[in-house]
C-alpha cells in the first residue's frame, strides 16, 4: 500500500509540473534572432531604430538538404522591448533572443549614449552575457543587411571575429556581461569592438572606448594589440619595425608568447606613476635578398628596434586612452586600490582627476628566439 | 532518535545547509555588508564560527544523548522547552517558506512564465510530503550522494568562471574601513547557518565521540566554500555589492562556456540546486516534526508535517509581496539566527553548570 501511495504521488508530482509542457513553443514555432542592430532613427517620435538580424531554414537549396540563410528587419520605436513586439507582429514565429551572438550598435547613436537600452538588453534573460558588443562605423542596419548577403550561417560570422584576435591581436574578447560589469562600478571603462564595411565584406579592427554610458572614441589595430598585451590577453602577432639592414624594406616580427604583464600604479607629489613593465618573445618573419640575423650584434639591434617600436606605441595607446579619452579601460584604477587598505583612505583621491594628468613608465622587453627556418641568406 | 547516522552522513547534513545558504544568496549578503572587505570577512568569520564550535563542542560534550530542546527542558523545565522549541519551528519555518518561495520564483522566471505559481510550489511541496513519509534516516543516507554532486557543481563554477574574473576588483581590501569588517562585519557569522543544526546533531550520531571532528570539518569545508563564492562574485560582477538580481549564482552559471561544445549549462545547475534544496527543505521539515513531537504528546508527529506543508503553502500564496520574503531571507534570518545561537549558548553554559552542581 504504501508502496502504491508513493508512486502514484511521484507520477501525480511529474504529471502537475508538466501541465504547461503541451503549450510550450518547439523550433519549428520559434524564429532565432542571431543580431540585434540599433541605430538611431529619422522619426523624432520613435527616436531608435531596431534591426534583428533573423536565422531561416532555406530548404530550396539544389542540393536537397536544408541551409540557414539570414534576412533582416528593421522597425522604428521607442525602446528595446517595444520594437521587439512590433516585430514580433510583423513574424509568424515568435521571436527568440537565445542565439543572438552580436549586439551591434552605430557609431552615431554610440557617442549620444546607450544608456536607454543598455541596461534593458543585459535585464533580457533570452541574451546570453557571452553575447558580442560591435560598434559600427556606418548603420548597424547597414552593417547586419551586408552580414546576410555574405555568410549563411552569420551567427559564427560575429564569433570569428574574436577567434582571430588570438592571430592578430588587433580585436580582444568583447562580452556583454564585461561590458555591463564597466558599466557598474568597475575598475575598468566599457569596450567594445570595432567594424566596418570595406569593399564587399565587414571588417573588424580595434575597439570603440567607452567613457560610462558614451563613446569617447577608437582604437587602432595596434593600440588593442598594446591592450592585449597590457591585459595579458595576448596570444600573438605579427608587427613591422624599422630593418637596420634593409631600411627600404620593413622588417617583419612575429610576438608570442609574453610572461605576465607588470603594472604599478603608484602617486607622487599628487601625480600618477604608471610603471608597465611587458615582455614578449620576438622571431624574425622577413627573409629579403641578403640578409643575416645569426650575429650577436644584428640580434641586439633587431631586439633594440622592436623595443623602441612597442615602447613608442605603447606610449601612444596610454596617452590617447588617458588624456584624450579620459578612460581608463586598462583597470589601472584596481592597482592603484591594491595601494590602500579602505575605501575610506581611497575616498581622499578622485581617480577622474588624477587619471588624465598620469605619467607613464613603460619598459619593454624581448626575446628574440630565433629566424625560423634560416637566419642568414 | 530510532537510527544513528555516520560520520560522513553527518557532515554533508550540515554541508547542504552551508551549500543552500550559499546558493540562496547569502554571500550577496556578507558582501553588501564588507563590500570588497568580504573574502578577508569571510576568513575572519571562520574562525570566529570555528572557535563557537569548539565551544559548543565542548558544552555538548556532557549531553551526548540530548538536543538542544532536551537541555532546555532540563533547565528550565517545560515552558522553557516549550518557548524554545516554537522558536526553533519558526526559525525552520522561514527557512522552508524562503527556499522554496525563491526556487520557484527562479524557476518561474527563467523557464516557467507561464506556469501557474501554484503548480511549482505543489512540485516542491509533494515530494517534500513524500520524502517526510519514507522518514529522516533516507532522507540523510540520499542527503550524503547529493551533497557530493552539489559540491562537485559549485567547484565546475569556479573552474568555468575564472578566465573571467579579474583580481584588482577586490581592493581596497579590508573593504570601506575596518569597523565594517572585523566589528559590524562579525555579524556575517551568520552565514555559516549549519552552527544552529550542530545543537540538534549529538543524539542522531552513531559515535559521540567524533561530533568535534564532524563539526569542525563541516565548518572549515563551509567556510572555504563561501571564501571560493565570495572571492569568485566579487572579481566577476564589480556591480554585487549595490545590485539586487535573482540569484546571483545563477548569474555566475550564464557565464560558463567550455569551448564550443559545452555551453549554456545553466539548466543543469540549477537542476542540481533544485535537489539539494529538495534535501534541505526535506531535512528542515523533519526538524520541525522532531521538535513538535517534544513539545506535544504525539507519537507519530511526521504525519502533522503535511498540516504544516498545509501551512507554508498558504502563507505562500497568502503573502506575494516579494518584499516580505526579502524581509524573511535576509533581516529576519540574519538576526532570527544570532538570536537562537546566543540563546541556545546561554541555555547549554546553563545546563553545564546546573549539571555539574548535580554531579556535586
Amino acid at each position: 500500500m504504501k508502496k502504491k501511495l508513493l508512486i502514484i504521488t511521484c507520477i501525480l508530482t511529474i504529471l502537475l509540473a508538466f501541465t504547461k509542457s503541451y503549450d510550450v513553443k518547439g523550433t519549428e514555432e520559434l524564429s532565432y534572432i542571431i543580431a540585434i542592430g540599433l541605430d538611431k532613427s529619422d522619426s523624432e517620435k520613435e527616436p531608435l531604430s531596431l534591426t534583428i538580424q533573423i536565422a531561416k531554414p532555406d530548404t530550396t537549396g539544389e542540393t536537397g538538404g536544408t541551409t540557414i540563410k539570414t534576412e533582416t528587419e528593421t522597425v522604428n520605436c521607442n525602446s528595446f522591448n517595444l520594437g521587439l513586439s512590433m516585430l514580433n507582429l510583423e513574424n509568424v514565429n515568435e521571436l527568440n533572443l537565445s542565439h543572438c551572438t552580436a549586439i551591434v550598435i552605430s557609431e552615431e547613436i554610440a557617442k549620444e549614449g546607450i544608456e536607454n537600452f543598455i541596461n534593458t538588453l543585459t535585464n533580457n534573460i533570452e541574451i546570453r552575457p557571452t553575447c558580442n558588443m560591435l560598434i559600427s562605423q556606418c548603420k548597424a542596419s547597414e552593417l547586419l543587411e551586408k552580414a546576410s548577403t555574405i555568410e549563411d550561417i552569420s551567427s559564427k560570422f560575429y564569433s570569428s571575429f574574436i577567434n582571430s584576435a588570438k592571430i592578430t591581436s588587433y580585436v580582444t574578447n568583447c562580452q556583454l556581461s564585461s561590458f555591463f560589469a564597466s558599466l557598474h562600478g568597475d575598475v575598468t571603462e566599457p569596450l567594445a569592438l570595432y567594424t566596418f564595411i570595406k569593399n564587399d565584406t565587414i571588417e573588424s579592427i580595434g575597439l570603440a572606448v567607452f567613457k560610462d554610458y558614451k563613446m569617447a572614441g577608437r582604437l587602432s589595430g595596434l593600440d588593442t594589440l598594446c591592450y592585449n598585451l597590457l591585459t595579458n590577453e595576448f596570444e600573438e602577432a605579427t608587427i613591422e619595425v624599422y630593418n637596420p639592414q634593409n631600411p627600404s624594406i620593413p622588417l617583419a616580427v612575429h610576438l608570442s608568447g609574453p610572461t605576465e604583464s607588470k603594472i604599478k600604479v603608484s602617486l607622487e607629489n599628487n601625480v600618477l606613476k604608471i610603471k608597465c613593465d611587458i615582455s614578449v618573445n620576438s622571431a624574425i618573419l622577413s627573409a629579403s635578398k641578403n640578409y643575416d640575423f645569426s650575429t650577436e650584434n644584428s640580434r641586439k639591434e633587431i631586439e633594440a628596434e622592436i623595443n623602441k617600436f612597442l615602447k613608442e606605441s605603447f606610449s601612444t595607446f596610454l596617452n590617447k586612452t588617458s588624456k584624450e579619452y579620459n578612460s581608463d579601460i586598462i583597470g589601472f584604477k584596481g592597482y592603484f586600490n591594491k595601494n590602500y587598505l579602505t575605501q575610506d583612505e581611497l575616498n581622499n583621491y578622485n581617480w577622474n582627476t588624477l587619471y588624465p594628468k598620469a605619467e607613464f613608465e613603460i619598459n619593454v622587453t624581448n626575446y628574440l628566439t630565433s629566424g625560423f627556418l634560416f637566419s642568414k641568406n | 532518535m530510532e537510527f544513528k547516522i555516520g560520520k560522513y552522513q553527518a557532515i554533508s547534513f550540515i554541508l547542504i545547509v552551508m551549500i543552500n545558504k550559499i546558493l540562496l544568496n547569502i554571500p550577496k549578503e556578507i558582501i553588501k555588508q564588507s563590500q570588497t572587505g568580504a573574502a578577508i570577512n569571510v576568513i575572519f568569520t571562520c574562525i570566529l564560527a570555528l572557535l563557537l564550535t569548539l565551544f559548543i563542542c565542548s558544552l555538548v560534550k556532557k549531553f551526548p544523548d540530548e538536543d538542544i530542546i532536551d537541555i532546555s527542558k532540563f533547565v528550565g523545565s517545560k515552558p522553557l522547552q516549550v518557548l524554545l522549541g516554537i522558536a526553533y519551528i519558526l526559525f525552520f519555518s522561514s527557512i522552508i517558506i524562503t527556499v522554496i518561495y525563491e526556487f520557484t520564483n527562479l524557476l518561474q522566471v527563467i523557464y516557467f512564465p507561464t506556469t501557474s505559481v501554484y503548480l511549482l510550489l505543489l512540485s516542491f511541496i509533494i515530494p517534500m510530503a513524500v520524502a517526510s513519509k519514507i522518514g529522516f534516516k533516507s532522507i540523510l543516507k540520499t542527503n550524503t550522494i547529493i551533497t557530493i554532486f552539489i559540491l562537485l557543481s559549485l567547484i565546475v563554477i569556479f573552474l568555468g568562471t575564472i578566465t573571467n574574473l579579474r583580481i584588482t576588483r577586490i581592493y581596497p581590501i579590508l573593504g570601506t574601513n575596518i569597523n565594517n569588517t572585523f566589528i559590524k562585519g562579525s555579524i556575517n557569522i551568520f552565514g555559516y547557518g549549519g552552527l544552529i543544526y550542530l545543537f540538534f546533531l549529538s543524539p542522531l550520531l552513531k559515535n559521540k565521540k567524533d561530533f568535534k571532528k564532524i563539526a569542525i570539518i563541516s565548518i572549515l569545508i563551509s567556510g572555504l566554500f563561501l571564501l571560493f563564492t565570495i572571492t569568485i562574485l566579487l572579481t566577476i560582477f564589480p556591480f554585487i555589492s549595490h545590485s539586487e538580481e535573482i540569484l546571483s549564482m545563477y548569474l555566475l552559471t550564464r557565464c560558463i562556456e567550455f569551448g564550443e561544445f559545452i555551453q549554456r549549462t545553466d539548466a543543469i545547475f540549477i537542476f542540481l540546486w533544485i535537489i539539494s534544496g529538495f534535501s534541505y527543505l526535506s531535512i528542515s521539515l523533519n526538524f520541525i516534526n522532531i521538535i513538535f513531537e517534544k513539545l506535544t504528546t504525539c507519537n507519530k508527529s511526521k504525519n502533522y508535517s503535511y498540516s504544516f506543508l498545509g501551512i507554508f503553502f498558504a502563507i505562500i500564496i497568502l503573502f506575494k509581496n516579494q518584499s516580505l520574503f526579502k524581509f524573511l531571507e535576509t533581516y529576519f534570518y540574519k538576526y532570527f539566527i544570532l538570536g537562537l545561537l546566543f540563546i541556545s549558548l546561554i541555555i547549554l553554559i546553563i545546563a553545564n553548570k546546573k549539571k555539574k552542581g548535580n554531579s556535586i
